[in-house]
């Protein structure tokens, strides 16, 4: 079973700083990451041998502004995966100068589209983190966006024979994600829990329309942790013997809350929306500098390793350690 | 709660037809140079520098502008920020204040200015400064310099310079400020990019790795100059990024 081996287990969530200059920028100024995870590449091309032959359109725009409000507690996004030509990212990845691996996540709107994608850019990734999670759809892409349950074999059995690398699916808090996770283990190297939780609903109350421009919104910060914690430790109780690793996403915020998932059974750690904004005493919401993105993965990885030290252990031995 | 504060527009003061001013019944704690999201419900959100602390000054160009230019006084509007880094709070030196176009509004907010100098198509472009000395350049030629305002004479000293306008013409005029001998680490300007969450988080305002929301809007000029998007490439709403 191939898997992901990183110098520090901490990853970006993806859509969360999203392109590859913003990766490097925090790379030169030392941010404590093991790799980077650019936003979503989508079936799109500017090639129109490809546009005739797959359906691909050139490009999909996501929502109109608002995509993000932040209600004091938890932050909703409805970006809806908006998504430039796969050509127009190899150019990117052909430019990058980056020292840490690049994880690819891909999404489609059929089974096909994941392993076109995948064959495309496969040289730039060390790893594909399959996308078949997004709560945030637009018209027309409930085949993408809706239960997965039946589709999700259909995506994840053919792509061995696309990729060598290991395979990450990830999955919905939102969904029956224990029957997916039985359905998927025998074919994938790692679970990746979880996309963001709801959708949600916030109403401005003065012109009593949605704030967010896509209506509903994928909640995601630290007030969803302990759900995503529950979903890792149900998933851990399934995938266990079975070798499946599992990367955690939601709400981490401090070191401590690395070492919960770690107990919890997650190998890897994903840093979301707190990586890149603060919340302010008021409970609005401000972005961080690169320099201070820096500063706070270091109080992460540096709070980790000292607890690790502390307690004379490590993280595989916390790793799914959790008494019940 | 939700981030938006809702703000009662108290005065408009009109400029000229498409040049208008939206005074607030709310002052942010906010530094010259740093901008608030505007919220017209149904329809869109954009970035727009306060142009003082309760105000903000709008030239129309589009349909978003076009609907704010429809409020009245008494009308509400809704704001989250301000966000971003400003300008630097000047340390005693006096400021040469350059603006173009749409960037001469962020620069009333400045204190301690020594000369504006703005740039326009035509006089009723060029606003009307007060404790301040002027300087102007009009294509047409009906106020101050006719022509570009790398023409105009731009005072040259111990000075910093805050440049706000279109890349194009922050360059021209920060190049044209290095060849008279003024330090690049005195000349700031302010990035525009296609701003989404502004939060720092969705990176779609990135340009050579710098969040224009959470590093910028303002850069110290010998810190981006030669960064390859400069005045070269952008993002669109898709993340793709073109030629500018």
């Amino acid at each position: 079973m191939p898997k992901i081996k990183l110098d520090i287990p901490l990853i970006n969530a993806c859509g969360i700083g999203s392109y590859l200059d913003v990766f490097e920028r925090l790379e030169k100024l030392g941010a404590k990451f093991g790799a980077w995870l650019p936003k979503s590449l989508g079936p799109f091309s500017n090639n129109p041998i490809l546009q005739e032959k797959y359906g691909w359109e050139t490009e999909k725009l996501g929502n109109p502004n608002p995509v993000i409000v932040h209600t004091g507690s938890v932050l909703l996004n409805s970006m809806a995966l908006p998504t430039h030509p796969i050509e127009t990212w190899i150019e990117e990845f052909e430019k990058a100068d980056l020292k840490l691996p690049i994880i690819g996540s891909a999404y489609g709107f059929c089974a096909e589209d994941y392993a076109r994608i995948m064959k495309m850019a496969d040289k730039y990734v060390i790893a594909w983190e399959l996308n078949v999670s997004c709560p945030n759809k637009q018209k027309g892409e409930e085949s993408l966006m809706e239960s997965m349950t039946e589709k999700v074999k259909s995506i994840v059995r053919p792509l061995r024979e696309v990729t060598t690398k290991p395979i990450i699916v990830k999955l919905s808090p939102n969904e029956d994600y224990a029957t997916m996770a039985s359905i998927v283990k025998d074919h994938v190297d790692y679970i990746a829990c979880g996309n963001t939780v709801g959708p949600g609903l916030v109403i401005d109350i003065y012109s009593r329309k949605p704030v967010l421009a896509g209506v509903y919104g994928g909640m995601s910060g630290p007030a969803i942790k302990p759900k995503n914690v529950k979903m890792v430790n149900d998933i851990y109780d399934i995938v266990k013997d079975s070798g499946v690793e599992i990367i955690a996403y939601g709400g981490i915020d401090t070191w401590e809350d690395v070492i919960e998932y770690s107990i919890a059974g997650a190998s890897l750690f994903g840093l979301g929306t707190r990586a890149f904004m603060k919340i302010m005493p008021d409970k609005s919401v401000q972005g961080m500098t690169s320099e201070e993105v820096v500063e706070y993965t270091d109080d992460v990885w540096n709070g980790v390793q000292q607890f690790l030290i502390d307690n004379n252990t490590t993280l595989e031995e916390l790793k799914g350690s959790l008494i019940k | 709660m939700n981030q938006y504060r809702l703000v009662t527009i108290k005065e408009i003061i009109t400029y000229h037809d498409d040049l208008k001013c939206f005074v607030f019944d709310h002052s942010f704690d906010s530094k010259a140079g740093q901008f608030v999201m505007v919220w017209i419900p149904g329809m869109d959100e954009k970035p727009i520098s306060l142009s003082s602390p309760d105000r903000i000054t709008i030239k129309r160009i589009g349909p978003f502008t076009k609907e704010i230019f429809k409020l009245k006084a008494g009308d509400k509007l809704q704001l989250r920020g301000p966000f971003g880094n400003g300008f630097p709070e000047s340390l005693g030196e006096k400021v040469i204040a350059i603006g173009g176009g749409c960037g001469i509004a962020p620069l009333f907010h400045i204190e301690n200015v020594d000369t504006y100098v703005f740039a326009g198509k035509t006089k009723e472009d060029i606003p009307q400064v007060d404790g301040a000395k002027l300087v102007a350049a009009t294509e047409d030629g009906t106020l101050g310099t006719k022509g570009f305002v790398t023409e105009a004479p731009i005072p040259i000293g111990d000075f910093q310079y805050y440049i706000c306008g279109p890349e194009i013409m922050m360059k021209a005029v920060a190049e044209k400020l290095i060849k008279e001998k003024v330090d690049a680490k005195n000349i700031f300007i302010s990035m525009e990019r296609y701003m989404k969450c502004a939060i720092g988080v969705c990176g779609n305002c990135s340009f050579s790795g710098y969040r224009v929301c959470a590093d910028g809007p303002v850069f110290r000029y010998d810190i981006i100059k030669d960064l390859p998007h400069f005045n070269e490439l952008h993002r669109t709403r898709t993340g793709e990024l073109v030629k500018k």
